[in-house]
């Protein structure tokens, strides 16, 4: 079995080698195992990120799989953390995944990590989980997709309704998985400079993306 | 009184607007502003972000980068220079 670093010598070069150690002693919490989700978690995973709790109520569905690259047909009625867990180890990395089943409510508990990363999969619970996430002082990596669009936003004192007003709930909003990796890899890469305090990050701004045009584009926020 | 107003989002897509540079001869209001867009460019526009007279829930301007739903909603001024940035925040995931 490899070392940790001999891991990541491609990766090393394009994040520098102080940055790959503090992601070895970091931890995240990420909330909606869905389609961004279960992105996100792989790629942190691979990063090499120290561990991940993974925060979801939900089972695998037949219509998540086009979609939600952790899970496949046979873990159709599975818990969606517990079939996260079990496909994020078998990446070898040692990785510490902790399960959440759980939904994000008013008496969630935010464990000590580092970043709290908005996977969920409506505008309700992802503005609680920033409050939650502010109260604790923790920054708060927002994304969202709809068909073609999404969002992406970091916050690090305020909370999404100081920003934000999410439409009523869609039961069904449409989604592409082209879109969601998209969305979920900006999301990982804003984690990964947050945690490596890089100087390029999100704090204060929203990229809008919008692949049915190629179009790319930041919007600043007052005093986030 | 000249405005740089921008669409982001599902509304750019449904309205096939991304930017444009409004002038307006006297001081407008937000919902001024909705309005004369809906006459001038398309007249989806007011319907799609208000709704009794109260913008509808994920409606989002932005002036300046500060929400308009911690300034004035709808009666928010606007000024020579003013950046409206539209737009509904996607909430999937």
């Amino acid at each position: 079995m490899m070392s940790y670093s001999k891991y990541f010598v491609r990766q090393i070069p394009v994040i520098g080698k102080a940055c790959q150690e503090r992601l070895k002693k970091s931890s995240v919490l990420i909330a909606g195992m869905g389609g961004l989700g279960s992105t996100v978690a792989t790629i942190l995973t691979r990063n090499g990120i120290s561990s991940l709790y993974v925060v979801d109520d939900d089972v695998v569905d037949e219509t998540n799989i086009h979609r939600q690259i952790l899970y496949s047909i046979e873990d159709v009625g599975k818990k969606k953390v517990e079939i996260a867990k079990r496909r994020l180890e078998k990446t070898g990395f040692s990785t510490e995944i902790h399960p959440i089943f759980q939904k994000v409510e008013k008496n969630f508990r935010i464990p000590k990590v580092d970043v709290v990363i908005d996977c969920l999969d409506n505008g309700r619970s992802k503005t609680l989980l920033s409050e939650l996430a502010a109260k604790e002082s923790i920054p708060f990596v927002h994304a969202g997709v709809n068909g073609y669009v999404g969002q992406i936003l970091t916050l690090k004192k305020k909370t999404l309704s100081d920003v934000l007003s999410f439409p009523e709930d869609m039961k069904e909003t449409p989604v592409l998985l082209q879109v969601i990796s998209l969305v979920a890899s900006i999301q990982a890469m804003e984690v990964v400079n947050l945690i490596c305090e890089k100087p390029n990050n999100l704090i204060g701004k929203i990229l809008f993306v919008d692949l049915l045009d190629y179009d790319f584009e930041v919007v600043n926020v007052e005093d986030v | 009184m000249r405005l740089h107003v921008e669409f982001y989002s599902t509304l750019r897509l449904d309205l096939k607007i991304k930017k444009l540079e409004y002038e307006s001869d006297g001081k407008l209001t937000v919902e001024q502003l909705l309005h004369r867009l809906s006459l001038d460019v398309n007249p989806a526009i007011y319907d799609k972000l208000v709704k009794g007279g109260q913008p509808i829930k994920g409606t989002n301007i932005l002036i300046n980068g500060k929400s308009f739903w911690h300034l004035n909603l709808l009666d928010t001024p606007l000024h020579n220079g003013d950046k409206v940035q539209i737009f509904p925040p996607a909430a999937g995931g």
